[in-house]
């Protein structure tokens, strides 16, 4: 009888040594200011960051210790190819950020991952407001720029 | 039929030139100045400066009232996105977008983009064509 009490007091704890939050899978587009304080901020709450970028210089001012371990993931490539994302596994991702330096691009890079990968939940930087309307209608959240900081970003990305 | 093309480059100031010598209405929007200077010297008034993806733009060379829309940059994404505002804000029978890489293709049909034009394809297509007229070949 004493045996069975433990053994579903075991059980009962169980949940509660679960992390609160699952770590998450994130995928960034732009490796620029706004990427490298994204990833820096995500990374420090135990998120696992891919970041994408065309040039692989600027990866050198990613934390290499972090890049190391692995809990910083830099990828060669470009967001608006299927096959590069394909490359950096873009389905196992939980959010995409599109961070780049050209509106276009990161709303492209949106679309492929929302309907070609499934991503559920995509963030678009966009350095314009008047096309905000459009591209929330379908499915893709908007951030511009000059009213956006890394913070809020980092909200979207954690909600 | 009043036909708006987005880019003055090589694409879209032929195709001006050849839509208002069949005898139909044509705008042709570009934010590149030196570009449009050269096409206004040669078609006159048609020629629009601005953003491809502004809707105030868009709409000071006459996009709601426009029957077709042509995307005919030489960046692809752009081409992308402009279709879909010009799809999204006005009603616009169809819009056509121009692709340099055939991949991408698909995603443009997906996302509604009614007629895509792959470059690469087309080069392909014609220099078969070619091939079989001239050596009669199999390919």
């Amino acid at each position: 009888m004493k045996e069975k009490i433990e053994k579903s007091d075991v059980q009962e704890n169980q949940p509660s040594r679960r992390p609160i939050y699952r770590a998450k899978r994130v995928l960034i587009l732009g490796c620029g200011e706004t990427g490298i304080r994204l990833t820096n901020q995500l990374s420090d709450s135990g998120n696992i960051v891919k970041v994408m970028d065309l040039n692989s210089d600027v990866f050198a001012q990613l934390p290499q210790r972090r890049v190391e371990t692995t809990r910083i993931v830099p990828i060669v490539g470009d967001g608006t190819l299927e096959r590069d994302l394909r490359r950096a596994a873009a389905q196992e991702s939980d959010i995409l950020i599109a961070a780049t330096g050209s509106t276009t691009v990161n709303l492209m890079s949106c679309q492929i991952a929302l309907h070609l990968f499934q991503i559920p939940k995509v963030v678009c930087l966009s350095d314009y407001d008047y096309i905000k309307d459009v591209f929330e209608v379908l499915g893709v959240e908007v951030i511009v720029r000059n009213q956006a900081n890394v913070d809020m970003m980092f909200d979207y990305a954690m909600m | 039929m009043f036909v708006v093309i987005a880019g003055a480059g090589k694409v879209g100031s032929n195709l001006a030139t050849w839509i208002l010598d069949a005898g139909y209405e044509v705008a042709v929007i570009d934010i590149n100045n030196s570009k449009l200077k050269t096409l206004s010297g040669r078609l006159g008034d048609v020629v629009v400066l601005g953003d491809v993806i502004s809707p105030n733009d868009l709409e000071k060379c006459g996009i709601s009232r426009a029957d077709i829309f042509i995307a005919a940059t030489d960046v692809e994404d752009v081409n992308l996105i402009s279709c879909q505002v010009v799809k999204s804000r006005y009603d616009v029978a169809k819009t056509a977008a121009v692709v340099f890489n055939s991949e991408s293709g698909e995603l443009f049909d997906l996302l509604g983009v009614d007629i895509v034009l792959k470059v690469p394809d087309m080069i392909v297509q014609g220099l078969q064509e070619l091939l079989l007229e001239t050596f009669a070949v199999d390919l």
